[in-house]
């Protein structure tokens, strides 16, 4: 029976078998979940196969899990810095530059977001709860509530409820800290031209 | 709205975005990571069902801003403005059209076997230039047509930096034809280079002494046995090196046939011809011929290309690779030279033949690329660049990239090579040239490499002659430069480039 690596090692071989494997699927996820486009889901796609068969030699892969798991992560290291050359999320956040980076996606170097409504968002996600946390996150990649459910170990059918109270609590909380920092501008404002608040 | 108003669907996109940041290293990212992929892979999306070939480069571009929708927009409408006038100022003419009446349309109209709607270029010329004979266009004393755009000037090496003339070639005028060649194009000469001194430089055979050193019998010998190995591979088994294509189109009464070569001409098939010449004493023609690639990175910090592009060109190990760096003229003498032995191999039969052996019209190639069909974008065996996670062509893209930020890169390769299994088709032994053999990405016709692999030299048939340009990418090009109706990545300048290869095109005159 042939491994992974037996396979992965041949390379056109390999290349096909990832495609079929988890390719098709990592266009969908792009294209479904963040509607990039699809000339460009392929690029992706492709690219990311054959960095994986690059470099397949320096992991060892349990399972196909593993590895789907491992081409996933490629996968959307590669979409992040996509979007961020595509400047299809500028209001939202300031992606990191590892264009021409020789490492893999283990090595990356992650900086905070410079865009102040990511970095609000960040911070209000570490007050959460874990299982919080994991909930809006993976909602947000369009995972079931039955899987999510599995996976924190809350009944199915409170998620949507609990999803959409935190999504509002989360919102509330950013737009008041958003009101906060924009209030020293307004009372300059006020100030200099005499103007005030009915 | 105020500012500063977070609504829902923008709140959706920063968690998006938030799981992209997402550092995949801690332990707890990487289970959530887990199983979100689990969960990505487990379900049937929809869009997964998309096929490939629906995906068209240029909505990469359309998608670059709003801009480029209102360009569009303004030229949708004025081609149709101008489509409703050309109907409209041809009901109303007194005139009557060729097709109005029936007969057959002008010959200026490519006719729907082998018309290929360009995207960038304009219409590539008409298929009746299939009939001509090829010899036309190699010899004569036309003048040189000073009226061409500068794209299409060509640099022509001179022995001794002197214009060869009629009076200064050799016996058989394969120098006269050089420059004829270049006359009979239509390509303006604005440059003349030097030969480089066979002593200064790094010349494929060496030094002055080596280039003029004599050949043993035992080598003459052995050359002989490979001219006639290469004639019975292309002339005594019908062309097995090349593949017939038969062009008909009954609409136009257009019926030609023509035979191109499988793949491009190979260093091993070149190295003969360049073997002939001096074996026959044609120095000059020879210099005239022989690669160049000491005029291609000449900047020291490109010393390892240039030193692996010389051996590129001179193993034996790369004897079946394209061959690459030969000058417009060098690849003319290379046909008039093949067009010579396939001839006299057939007189050995006792068989009279006239042949044209010379570069194909771009008509011509972009029919044996596409199969002579209009949705084949690229010229490979699907008429796609890649399917089902495989490459179809050698390209940029396709070739492997290596992160190595020191020139370590050719052990690396030269190990990995050896340890997988199945050796890349891209034979890749330096960052520097990625060729591919002949077969190695199959095209239609029995044909290989058509797209990707050398930019292959074309003729284009235009009122005030031919002109030169490259065609169908190659091994560093974008896959945008790969396909069959892709403008000239080299804007019309054809020269000594390890970027540019060609193949030639026999016609049987009679």
């Amino acid at each position: 029976m042939q491994t992974i690596r037996d396979i992965l090692g041949e390379r056109n071989r390999g290349a096909e078998w990832l495609y079929q494997q988890f390719g098709r699927k990592l266009l969908g996820y792009a294209l479904h979940v963040y509607h990039i486009n699809e000339d460009a889901g392929w690029d992706l796609v492709y690219k990311t196969i054959y960095r994986v068969i690059d470099i397949h030699e320096d992991y060892e892969f349990e399972n196909e899990q593993k590895l789907g798991s491992f081409m996933f992560k490629m996968f959307i290291n590669y979409l992040k810095n996509h979007l961020r050359d595509e400047k299809t999320r500028t209001n939202h956040a300031t992606f990191i530059s590892i264009e021409g980076s020789k490492k893999d996606f283990a090595e990356r170097i992650d900086k905070p977001s410079q865009n102040p409504k990511m970095q609000l968002l960040n911070e209000e996600l570490t007050k959460l709860e874990d299982w919080q946390r994991i909930l809006l996150l993976m909602r947000s990649q369009d995972v079931s509530y039955a899987e999510i459910a599995a996976y924190v170990n809350k009944p199915e059918s409170q998620l949507k409820v609990y999803y959409q109270r935190l999504k509002n609590r989360i919102g509330e909380a950013m737009q008041k800290r958003l009101s906060e920092q924009e209030k020293p501008a307004e009372a300059q404002f006020a100030i200099a031209t005499g103007h005030t608040k009915s | 709205m105020q500012p500063g108003n977070i609504n829902n669907h923008e709140l959706d996109d920063l968690l998006k975005t938030s799981f992209l940041e997402l550092d995949a290293n801690s332990e707890e990212n990487s289970e959530l990571m887990d199983k979100v992929s689990a969960s990505v892979f487990a379900r049937e999306w929809p869009e997964s069902q998309l096929k490939e070939s629906k995906a068209p480069s240029s909505k990469v571009l359309i998608s670059k801003g709003p801009w480029i929708w209102y360009l569009s927009a303004c030229l949708l409408v004025l081609g149709l403005s101008y489509g409703a006038w050309a109907y409209y100022k041809h009901e109303g003419s007194e005139a009557t059209s060729a097709s109005a009446k029936g007969e057959v349309p002008s010959a200026n109209n490519l006719p729907a076997a082998a018309s290929i709607q360009p995207d960038n270029v304009a219409a590539a010329g008409d298929m009746t230039a299939l009939s001509d004979k090829a010899s036309e266009n190699n010899t004569g004393s036309k003048s040189i047509q000073s009226e061409l755009e500068p794209a299409h000037n060509i640099v022509v090496y001179m022995p001794g930096n002197k214009q060869a003339t009629g009076s200064e070639a050799s016996d058989n005028n394969l120098v006269a034809s050089a420059v004829s060649y270049s006359v009979s194009t239509g390509t303006q000469v604005t440059d003349t280079l030097p030969y480089p001194s066979p002593g200064s430089t790094d010349s494929i055979m060496g030094t002055q002494g080596e280039v003029a050193a004599q050949f043993t019998e035992k080598e003459k010998q052995e050359h002989d046995k490979n001219i006639q190995q290469m004639l019975d591979n292309i002339a005594g088994l019908r062309f097995q090196d090349y593949s017939k294509i038969s062009v008909e189109d009954k609409n136009l009464n257009i019926n030609t046939e023509f035979f191109l070569k499988r793949g491009e001409v190979t260093n091993k098939q070149y190295k003969l011809f360049l073997n002939d010449l001096l074996i026959h004493g044609k120095k000059i023609e020879y210099e005239i011929a022989r690669p160049k690639p000491e005029l291609i990175w000449t900047d020291a910090k490109d010393r390892n290309n240039k030193n692996f592009l010389v051996q590129y060109l001179k193993k034996s190990s790369y004897d079946d690779y394209p061959v690459v760096c030969i000058s417009p003229e060098g690849m003319e003498m290379y046909c008039q030279w093949l067009k010579q032995e396939i001839e006299g191999y057939y007189k050995r039969n006792g068989r009279t033949v006239s042949l044209s052996v010379r570069l194909p019209y771009d008509t011509e190639w972009k029919y044996a690329a596409s199969e002579g069909k209009r949705n084949h974008r690229y010229g490979t065996e699907k008429g796609k660049i890649r399917s089902k996670g495989i490459y179809l062509a050698n390209f940029s893209e396709a070739q492997r990239k290596f992160v190595a930020e020191k020139d370590t890169v050719l052990a690396v390769d030269l190990k990995k090579k050896k340890e997988s299994k199945d050796v890349p088709v891209t034979h890749r032994l330096s960052k520097n040239i990625f060729t591919a053999k002949e077969g190695d990405y199959p095209s239609y016709f029995n044909l290989s490499n058509m797209s990707g692999n050398v930019s292959e030299v074309v003729m284009v048939k235009g009122d005030k002659g031919n002109t030169l340009r490259t065609i169908g990418g190659n091994w560093n090009s974008q896959k945008a430069f790969l396909k069959i109706n892709a403008p000239d990545e080299f804007g019309g300048k054809v020269y000594a480039s390890p970027y540019i290869g060609f193949r030639p095109v026999i016609m049987i005159n009679n």
